[in-house]
């Protein structure tokens, strides 16, 4: 048994280290069987605490199982251990459950209040007021990218419907090109070997493509820029922000095509945003030897 | 559910148990219908993972293996399984040296959520950053979990200095004075319970630790409210009442603290104590009549 548990493919070739990607919305269209299972008590209990994660607040047990699709004595075990160590709140009124305080010691400060997300708040509310734009602070989950931080603009009632630690290919949208871009060769390459086999040939040829050509735009003036690709006109910049202190992340702004045109983009919001993101790349620098 | 009432006094890192019965429990399991030793095997794996996670107290700063296996108590291979599971399922991530591991982003999204939908942060906002701003301090609020203390909102001032703390941190119960200001309001037995957990998880150090916050009783008892200076942080200081809101009543702690060194006591005894009692009041007033089921 223990040998079927040990990975098939090895990955320890590639020099820069990574973790495995195993992104959730993938995930459910191939399930990766013959890699190294996660403890089974481990992820199931994770996966009721997931379920809660749409709009819905308060969950019984067989809305738990239908979504988690565990058998439901599984279920009400597990949702009464997580409830008894604080992860979830029973209500018997209602006999079901919502997530409690105890949620937040799975990570949620260390990614939401890291200092460059505290340090980048200030001036991406700037950027978004100034520019009437969504601006966001994204980083990379396995193969997709999540925001660690948004801002809307108070200028602009239009404005995109994305909320912290919502989730998106990497492959989709200039968010993820732009973190490829600032890669490590290696890791980029990487990353793409396994995005390729959850796509078809053709769209496959057409993803690199669209990759290519934003890391030429990076290389030639530091953001990338790309319309259509969140929503028919929706318009996103995205500039990469990288330190040798955590991992590279995703400075961007979005907002109607409408508003937000090319030209604006090119003298205003463009040079603003790298702007900010030199700011606090050069605060990390100046940090870095201290901490 | 029989162990319960333990899990909360005796911590997980009591339980001495290697990864054997999770392994167990996987090949026993055919699909859902594991035998309830098993399933009690399993309760008890996704205890110990949850608790690795929490030892990070929401720091994203790396640690190694080894510091998790001190931190834990776990063994060295149940601590390696446990975080190649977390890894792969994007709780845990590799640090930029490739070895230590560092709080993965997996774990952003359920605290936000739980955020957004607590009616508690959102209230407890104004009041605390009234107080913030005009004392020119950090506030915070923070509820019981386990043996620590985590904070649901928290306020700066108006010149940020950088206490490293914010919404989600932890700090253990023990070392802060928010979480002693907690321990002295709870009822004589969950008062013991929680000092014997303590007392426990601290090894050698446990007298010590206890006669800290018996301390800290005494000055809750003479005044209402307890101080606790570079204990914690350092560099840093901090006066800390206890609270209860909501309906039905729950039992918080709240908090102003500084950079800096420790103010002269008779300020901290005139005007910055009696301050935080009244925006405890005013908390509890604000709360009164809000569901606590919702907290």
């Amino acid at each position: 048994m223990d040998a079927a548990r040990r990975p098939v493919r090895r990955t320890k070739d590639v020099r820069i280290v990574l973790r495995a990607p195993n992104p959730p919305y993938y995930a459910s269209l191939q399930r990766p069987e013959a890699k190294q299972p996660p403890i089974r008590p481990v992820e199931r209990g994770l996966a009721v605490l997931d379920a809660f994660l749409d709009d819905t607040q308060w969950l019984a047990n067989q809305d738990l199982a239908a979504r988690t699709h565990l058998p439901k004595a599984t279920v009400s075990r597990l949702s009464q251990t997580l409830a008894s160590l604080g992860y979830l709140t029973y209500c018997p009124r209602r006999r079901k459950y919502r997530l409690a305080v105890s949620v937040l010691s799975l990570g949620y400060a260390a990614i939401a209040d890291t200092e460059v997300v505290l340090q980048a708040r200030p001036g991406m509310q700037r950027l978004a007021d100034d520019n009437g734009v969504f601006v966001a602070l994204a980083g990379r989950d396995g193969l997709d990218m999540v925001l660690f931080a948004n801002c809307h603009s108070a200028s602009n009632p239009a404005t995109v419907g994305l909320a912290v630690g919502e989730h998106m290919p990497i492959a989709a949208s200039p968010v993820g090109w732009a973190l490829l871009a600032c890669l490590h060769q290696k890791e980029r390459s990487y990353l793409m070997d396994y995005m390729r086999r959850y796509h078809p040939r053709d769209e496959w040829m057409a993803i690199r493509r669209r990759i290519t050509d934003a890391q030429a735009q990076i290389a030639e003036k530091r953001y990338c820029l790309s319309t259509g690709d969140w929503g028919p006109d929706i318009t996103v910049a995205a500039a990469p922000l990288t330190s040798r202190a955590r991992p590279p992340m995703v400075l961007l702004c979005a907002g109607q095509s409408r508003t937000l045109t090319r030209a604006r983009i090119e003298q205003k919001a463009g040079p603003q945003l790298l702007a900010l993101a030199q700011q606090l790349q050069d605060r990390e620098a100046e940090d870095e030897p201290a901490a | 559910m029989s162990r319960q009432p333990e899990a909360a006094a005796a911590g997980p890192a009591g339980v001495r148990r290697d990864a054997a019965p999770a392994r167990r429990a996987r090949g026993a399991g055919g699909d859902g219908s594991p035998a309830p030793s098993d399933a009690q095997a399993g309760t008890q794996t996704l205890e110990r993972a949850l608790q690795l996670l929490k030892v990070f107290h929401g720091n994203p700063s790396p640690l190694t293996h080894a510091e998790l296996v001190r931190r834990t108590g776990y063994s060295k291979a149940s601590v390696s399984r446990l975080v190649s599971t977390l890894l792969a399922l994007g709780y845990l991530d590799r640090a930029a040296d490739g070895v230590r591991v560092q709080i993965g982003v997996r774990g952003l999204r359920p605290g936000r959520q739980y955020l957004a939908n607590s009616p508690l942060p959102r209230i407890a906002r104004p009041v605390m950053q009234a107080f913030a701003d005009r004392y020119d301090m950090s506030v915070g609020l923070a509820m019981a979990d386990q043996l620590d203390m985590i904070y649901v909102q928290y306020c700066n001032g108006r010149t940020i200095a950088t206490l490293r703390l914010g919404v989600g941190r932890a700090v253990p119960m023990a070392l802060s004075a928010i979480g002693r200001a907690y321990v002295w309001a709870q009822p004589p037995e969950a008062r013991q319970r929680l000092l014997f957990g303590i007392w426990k998880r601290s090894g050698a150090h446990g007298p010590q630790v206890v006669a800290k916050m018996e301390r800290a009783f005494h000055d809750l008892d003479a005044h209402g409210y307890c101080v606790a200076a570079g204990e914690y942080q350092r560099d840093t200081f901090a006066i800390s009442v206890p609270l209860s809101v909501g309906d039905p009543p729950v039992a918080m702690g709240l908090n102003c603290s500084a950079v800096g060194p420790l103010t002269d006591r008779s300020r901290i005894r005139d005007e910055l104590a009696p301050a935080l009692v009244k925006t405890a009041r005013t908390l509890a007033r604000e709360l009164e009549d809000v569901d606590s089921t919702l907290f």
